[in-house]
């Protein structure tokens, strides 16, 4: 079985230029608390938005 | 089908417009991404299988899970800490290409020819699912987690890198903890993933 990403789950995406997905997800992760990790200080902080619509 | 009885009403219909092209009165219901209430059986709110096209689709080993069917998938969203009636309950969302059989899911909604952008296509926070077509420019994003929530990625063009990290210790203070990768994998068209 493969590693679930549950909860709190720690995870990155990498896509190229045009690359088009679909996620769907029980809530609008807009309105929730998450953490987002620097590597270099390896120090997670609150994050709102990283990945912004432009 | 109109799934939501609320954007029946043309004001509600047309204030939810720039959010969810199926409130459009009138509007054409092809190209159209809707979700539907799903079942809430563990089975595929486990988050380690799906649900496709009339039977369950298993991963194996360290494989990405795969599906072929173009038009529709059932994918698992759990959430919690919601108040009220379904408080901490699972909820399933499906995706459908829309009305069209004829069009695969990726032609109908996420053509080369559709605008490129983030797209809320639907959120019904009776059922608690949402839908995202993410179509932007090239990312790296940094390590982070999506807080309480269990939801599914479906690739539909080109690829993503995924890196799963283990976050070492159990110090949850921000500014604690350090973290490493555990795993890596690509999600090719057709190819979905849970986040």
């Amino acid at each position: 079985m493969p590693a679930t990403y549950d909860i709190r789950a720690i995870h990155n995406i990498e896509f190229p230029d045009g690359a088009r997905f679909v996620r769907v997800t029980g809530t609008d992760l807009e309105r929730i608390p998450a953490l987002k990790f620097d590597v270099a200080k390896a120090s997670p902080r609150s994050r709102k938005r990283f990945d912004r619509p432009r | 089908m109109r799934t939501s009885g609320r954007h029946a009403d043309p004001a509600v219909a047309r204030r939810c417009s720039k959010a969810c092209r199926s409130a459009v009165p009138g509007g054409s219901r092809k190209s159209r991404t809707r979700l539907v209430p799903g079942s809430d059986d563990a089975s595929y709110i486990t988050g380690a299988e799906l649900y496709v096209d009339g039977g369950f689709w298993r991963s194996e080993g360290d494989q990405a899970m795969t599906y072929h069917s173009m038009r529709s998938a059932r994918i698992a969203a759990r959430t919690k800490g919601r108040s009220g009636p379904g408080a901490g309950a699972r909820r399933c969302g499906k995706i459908s290409s829309g009305c069209s059989p004829r069009l695969p899911f990726s032609t109908a909604t996420c053509s080369r020819r559709r605008p490129g952008g983030t797209r809320f296509t639907r959120t019904r926070s009776s059922i608690l699912s949402c839908s995202r077509i993410s179509i932007r420019r090239a990312t790296k994003s940094p390590p982070h987690d999506h807080g309480g929530v269990l939801g599914g990625v479906r690739q539909a063009t080109h690829y993503t890198d995924m890196t799963e990290w283990r976050r070492h210790g159990s110090d949850e203070r921000p500014g604690a903890g350090r973290i490493e990768v555990v795993r890596q994998y690509r999600l090719e068209p057709g190819h979905a993933g849970h986040l």
